[in-house]
């Protein structure tokens, strides 16, 4: 969901930064979106590629790396990534979870050819 | 060349949010973040509950309404005396803390201890934004089913507070109440709970005890 103000702040930090590294066209965009995030990747690039239109950004390929949902036990110390259906702990089965991954909105880096 | 980035999509939100939370906490106020289904109860149960924060005395509360359109929910808020401001957001399915941010000078930030700010009605999207609040409350009424804490991950990890509703339906469904809780238990337990009827009141008392020990133990009275 809001895919499309989602996009468009990606956006304004990559030409942003294009800016910052002296112009150039953007070629792909990597972005690093947590397992529980209520972003739909095909939705995203629609609505990047409708905004970035007449932008360095406009031929970008979007690259998604979908993180998975990664535990750590308070109790045990285990650490982890989550099963489907549950937050427990794989080792000790308590509750006392704090999640170390899989909630991200990132976007990570991306790749400029300025030509030369 | 690849450029590095790793900044946070939702920063510009985030700092929003955070601007909220200082000003909130300069004047002391605790900021309840309400969610829930359309039609799970959050509207009455703010009603309940401020007819009790009046009764009790203690404390005194302010409101934010959320809604994509109309203002009936400030109407009936209105009608408690209490300071409300209503949030149209045409359209977006979530208050963000932009919005929440742009009416907060509109309230008397000085004459309030506790800011009930209720959420569009959505159990998916207001889990995303943070406004500012110390905690979000989920409501979830027991007409809804005991199936959605694994349906609906995000906001029962998420929620500090759960509030079950309309227990005084029970008698007339199917639903097995502990399924629900060893259900939400299994995506978060570390969750201040109650179960309670806004309709008759029912185990509301506990959860405005709540709100003024959360507020007292945030700004102890001198």
């Amino acid at each position: 969901m809001h895919e499309l103000s989602i996009a468009g702040s990606v956006l304004e930090k990559v030409l942003e930064e294009t800016k910052k590294h002296g112009g150039g066209k953007v070629t792909e965009i990597k972005l690093q979106i947590g397992k529980l995030s209520h972003i739909m990747p095909d939705a995203l690039d629609f609505a990047f590629l409708t905004l970035a239109e007449g932008t360095p950004a406009a031929k970008a390929r979007i690259d998604i790396e979908r993180v998975p949902l990664r535990l750590k036990c308070r109790a045990c110390g285990w650490e982890g990534q989550a099963t489907e259906d549950t937050f427990a702990c794989q080792q000790c089965k308590g509750a006392d979870v704090e999640i170390t991954a899989g909630m991200e909105l990132v976007l990570a880096s991306f790749t400029l050819d300025n030509g030369g | 060349m690849e450029v590095k980035v790793f900044s946070n999509i939702l920063d510009a939100n985030d700092r929003l949010a955070e601007q909220n939370r200082r000003k909130l906490a300069s004047h002391d106020i605790l900021a309840l973040n309400i969610i829930g289904s359309p039609g799970c109860g959050k509207t009455t149960l703010l009603e309940r509950t401020l007819d009790i924060i009046s009764k009790r005395g203690r404390i005194r509360a302010g409101v934010i309404e959320g809604d994509i359109a109309t203002s009936r929910d400030a109407e009936r808020i209105r009608k408690f005396g209490v300071p409300v401001v209503q949030i149209n957001t045409r359209g977006a399915c979530h208050l963000d803390a932009s919005m929440v941010g742009s009416v907060l000078d509109e309230l008397p930030l000085d004459k309030i201890d506790v800011l009930l700010v209720e959420n569009v009605g959505n159990l998916v999207c207001p889990a995303d934004f943070d406004i500012g609040e110390h905690a979000k409350v989920l409501v979830i009424s027991v007409t809804e089913g005991e199936d959605k804490p694994q349906k609906y991950p995000l906001i029962f990890r998420l929620a500090k507070v759960a509030v079950i509703t309309k227990t005084d339906l029970l008698p007339h469904l199917d639903f097995d109440i502990q399924k629900l809780i060893a259900d939400m238990d299994s995506i978060q337990k570390a969750q201040a709970r109650f179960r309670l009827s806004a309709r008759t009141g029912e185990g509301c008392e506990a959860w405005v005890e709540w709100i003024e020990q959360v507020r007292q133990e945030l700004a102890p009275r001198r």
